[in-house]
């Protein structure tokens, strides 16, 4: 923070030019360039109008599908763009400075159905975010975004709570992912899936990704 | 605030008083010296480089893998480490009053093959459900799950005040057996729920 220092003149006593100077050579500095910080701003001082809209700590680019019947993903053993309708994929997202956040979401529902009744074991569908940083050539999955879903395995059910027997899922996923990636650096982002037995029927989808930047 | 007010106007011919001369500076400076607002800029000049990182929003993740729950632990539990001897617990410190958002996304296996069994009112499955606090008071919680979906996740949000100050954030997860009537009850033999990769997100939203 810059600071003004005013030296004191007391009535009665020689005023030297060195008092008068050290007053104007302290606002000189106070007022130089780059001197003045938010400290010389008063506390809850600034309000929306002060500020320009690039000035907005959230900037968004989101997607948004809906398909009632269900857009078919064929069986998949390696990761694979998922895909509602069209693949759910972001544009690109410039991240303004480093140390920018980018939290990437993304909520999709789908299903599975088996077509040949079989019981399948573990997972039927795993789900994971991908991002590319060179428009879409090459893409890499992020860390800790990925979710599994799949009915038991049933040998054998007891009752009126018997479990389902057919491979059928139908669940809401919701993939999250925070980075601080490099300034500069164009991100795109996506949802790719392994569907190793079944095609996978998804309904809707929404991925949008923010950037945090104040 | 703008307005500041010169104590005195030097005439020509005037003895100046150097008390009136301090008394003007002074009120500058006081400006100056942390007293600058919106009445010293002009509408929407202020721009995000004048603007210190964080003075909005701070947005913290955390993420963790592994933790099974102790199936002979009656209520509540996991809620007091984060990693493998817990789901969630992180302690912060706000640097002020602001709306916390906390959402956590979640993925989880059982173990082993369906265990339902015939108890006392029809049969049970076991089941598990999740809870999201912040200082000890629920945000979020989640549906109830049960182990007919060996493999399966959830997301969870909740948004609260909180006070400038530490804070701890946790997620809690309960094991229980539950029916077709909705009772639910505690058994030892319920399956085991391995949690696996999971996401804790938390935004200070100050401004």
């Amino acid at each position: 923070m810059s600071r003004v220092t005013v030296t004191d003149l007391v009535p009665g006593t020689e005023a030297t030019s060195a008092d008068v100077n050290a007053t104007l050579n302290s606002w000189t500095a106070a007022l130089a360039a780059g001197a003045i910080s938010g400290e010389n701003v008063r506390q809850e001082g600034l309000d929306r109008r002060s500020f320009d809209a690039s000035a907005k700590p959230v900037y968004q680019n989101s997607v948004f599908y809906e398909n009632s019947t269900g857009a078919l993903n064929a069986i998949a053993a390696a990761y694979t763009p998922m895909s509602a309708g069209s693949t759910i994929q972001t544009g690109d997202i410039a991240v303004v400075a480093s140390g920018d956040t980018v939290v990437v979401r993304a909520a999709l529902s789908f299903k599975t159905d088996s077509t040949t009744g079989t019981i399948l074991a573990g997972h039927d569908v795993d789900l994971v975010l991908q991002g590319s940083n060179d428009g879409g050539a090459t893409w890499s999955t992020l860390s800790n975004t990925r979710q599994r879903f799949g009915v038991q395995y049933i040998a054998a059910g007891p009752g009126p709570m018997t479990p389902p027997f057919t491979a059928y899922t139908n669940a809401c996923a919701v993939l999250l992912y925070v980075s601080t990636p490099l300034a500069g650096v164009n991100w795109r982002y996506r949802v790719a899936y392994i569907s190793a037995n079944d095609a996978v029927y998804c309904y809707n989808a929404v991925l949008y990704a923010e950037v945090y930047a104040r | 605030m703008a307005q500041r007010y010169r104590m005195q106007y030097a005439e020509n011919g005037d003895v100046l008083d150097p008390t009136y001369w301090v008394l003007d500076m002074s009120e500058y400076a006081g400006e100056v010296n942390g007293g600058l607002d919106r009445d010293n800029f002009a509408d929407s000049t202020m721009t995000r480089t004048d603007i210190v990182r964080g003075a909005f929003t701070t947005v913290t993740s955390v993420t963790a893998n592994g933790y099974t729950p102790d199936r002979t632990t009656i209520g509540w539990q996991g809620g007091t480490a984060t990693g493998t001897n817990g789901l969630f617990s992180e302690t912060f410190t706000a640097d002020e009053d602001c709306l916390l958002h906390v959402e956590a996304a979640v993925a989880w296996v059982w173990g082993g093959t369906w265990s339902g069994t015939s108890l006392t009112s029809g049969y049970y499955v076991d089941t598990m459900q999740l809870q999201l606090l912040v200082d000890g008071v629920v945000v979020a919680t989640s549906g109830i799950f049960e182990d007919f979906v060996k493999y399966n996740a959830t997301y969870m949000s909740g948004v609260t005040i909180i006070t400038a100050g530490r804070h701890t954030i946790s997620m809690q997860v309960q094991v229980m057996q539950r029916n077709s009537n909705d009772d639910a009850q505690y058994d030892v033999n319920t399956n085991d729920v391995a949690f696996a990769l999971r996401t804790l997100v938390y935004t200070q939203e100050k401004r």
